[in-house]
């Protein structure tokens, strides 16, 4: 059975509301690049501006954007770069609201920042990107919304900036890209990111990039040659070693009013992860004495998953199973608008056809609406 | 039910255990602070010896948000029974498990008579 969608004179999605929790406006293509670039100090601002500069972020392929078929545009760069991406009408709006009948986008710049070398660089480029985010972005239309992206190899820049801009009304989240980290992310160095994050009432956003979790396990993924190896590991493996990182140091117990959206990791691999979680935890449990609770348990207050890559088991209804495991309070729609590996909402929503109808609705939207507190 | 003499009072010491076959069930007699605890030698989990295993104390750890530390702090020496198999700790008191809401021992009760300490099963 396929999952293409029928085809239907009624606008897509129409019953239901859709938050899309996974839209990208790159940073590192070219239109956003030069404005970014332009509001960094020298020499960022001419090495970082691919009009003057080598177009690179530190390393010569890795974010370039050029015509050149550098790893980048091998995932995914080409559709990131073919499009006029500051032109939102022709970007966000005819394709995915018209096209696909995405409601609310929530929008990331998707910056790999803690791959790159210079702390300085990064450290100004952060709020650099986010102000464009908003200048070009937010302000363009009062229903998108943003991630505030942060590097974390400076955590106490990341808290500041988090600060800077975590009362914007259109900014309901923290965005951080796992890949290039010094250390796992639940190591206490890292707790003036959540802890500014919980103070503003925002969720921390995870979501990684093939090219940028490679640093992380540089060892496997130089035996890889094909996207297929690559592509199916990366993301999951990326967000298990973050979940678990989190876990296992207690940062759920210690801001529990923070919440974690992960995003482009699919399901299916979630309920692995808290199955076998909870037997270590219940193993080593003298080891990580923060938590007062079963990692599951962690998990299912304090995480969400996004549908995207939603995976496609040969038996249709397998897939309604894991979400059955995982639970449709869990889970979030998302698109990864432009990217090639998108979901249509319409083809999707079969995959939950079996939920009643509040399920499905919070799966879609709501879930989204009250994680990052929408004001819709 | 049947109620079974063990052992003298006097010969477990506090923070001494033993475990002996009444009614062909292997159960675990302990001393903590002076008060008796019987479980059978069976953990909830996948069935191993816990009475075998060792018994300690429990870390627990607090974070302070405003100074953004973690204090760990050890508590209940000799109240605290891991089992050999896979390391599940159970509450020798209450006879839970400290990880997974719902898992019990299996608890006997203890009495002393005329300086005997009896087990009903």
């Amino acid at each position: 059975m396929g999952t293409a969608s029928t085809p239907s004179e009624e606008e897509p999605m129409e019953d239901l509301l859709v938050v899309d929790t996974d839209v990208h406006v790159p940073e590192h293509h070219p239109d956003i690049a030069e404005k970014v670039a332009a509001k960094m100090e020298m020499p960022y601002s001419h090495l970082l501006d691919p009009n003057k500069g080598t177009g690179g972020y530190g390393f010569p392929s890795s974010g370039s954007h050029s015509e050149v078929p550098d790893t980048l545009s091998v995932f995914g760069g080409r559709d990131d770069v073919s499009s006029d991406v500051t032109d939102t009408e022709a970007y966000i709006d005819e394709p995915l609201r018209e096209g696909f009948g995405v409601d609310y986008p929530i929008i990331n710049m998707q910056p790999m920042w803690d791959v790159y070398p210079d702390t300085e660089q990064i450290v100004q480029q952060m709020p650099a990107a986010n102000d464009v985010l908003v200048e070009e972005f937010m302000d363009a239309s009062d229903d998108y919304f943003g991630l505030i992206a942060v590097q974390t190899r400076d955590p106490e820049a990341a808290a500041a900036e988090i600060r800077r801009l975590g009362d914007h009304d259109q900014l309901v989240g923290v965005f951080i890209h796992p890949g290039g980290q010094e250390r796992g992310l639940g190591e206490s160095r890292y707790d003036p990111i959540w802890a500014a994050a919980e103070d503003h009432g925002l969720p921390v956003v995870f979501h990684t990039t093939a090219t940028g979790h490679m640093w992380d396990m540089a060892g496997i993924y130089r035996t890889m040659s094909v996207m297929p190896e690559i592509h199916t590991l990366s993301h999951p493996f990326a967000m298990m070693w973050v979940v678990t990182s989190l876990i296992a140091n207690g940062t759920p117990a210690k801001f529990p009013d923070l919440e974690f959206v992960i995003l482009e990791s699919g399901i299916g691999w979630v309920p692995y992860l808290m199955s076998r979680l909870n037997r270590e935890y219940s193993t080593w449990r003298s080891q990580v004495p923060l938590l007062e609770k079963m990692p599951e348990e962690y998990i299912r207050d304090q995480f969400y998953f996004s549908t995207q890559p939603l995976g496609e088991f040969n038996k249709r209804s397998h897939m309604a199973d894991m979400i059955d495991v995982l639970g449709p309070e869990s889970i979030m729609f998302s698109t990864d608008h432009p990217h090639y590996d998108f979901d249509n909402p319409e083809s999707i929503r079969g995959f939950f056809s079996h939920l009643p109808e509040e399920e499905q609705r919070a799966v879609f939207g709501e879930n989204a609406i009250e994680v990052f507190d929408l004001p819709v | 039910m049947a109620t079974h003499s063990v052992i003298d009072a006097d010969e477990l010491d506090p923070g001494d255990h033993l475990v002996v076959e009444l009614e062909g069930k292997e159960i675990g007699v302990y001393n903590i602070d002076g008060a008796y605890y019987a479980y059978t030698n069976w953990c909830a989990h996948q069935s191993g010896p816990i009475c075998e295993g060792p018994t300690s104390g429990l870390l627990e750890a607090e974070f302070d948000r405003d100074q953004m530390e973690t204090t760990t702090e050890y508590v209940r020496e000799g109240e605290i029974v891991a089992c050999p198999w896979h390391g599940w700790e159970f509450d020798l008191v209450t006879g839970e498990c400290h990880s997974k809401p719902g898992v019990k021992l299996i608890s006997h009760d203890v009495d002393v008579e005329d300086g005997e300490i009896h087990v009903t099963v």
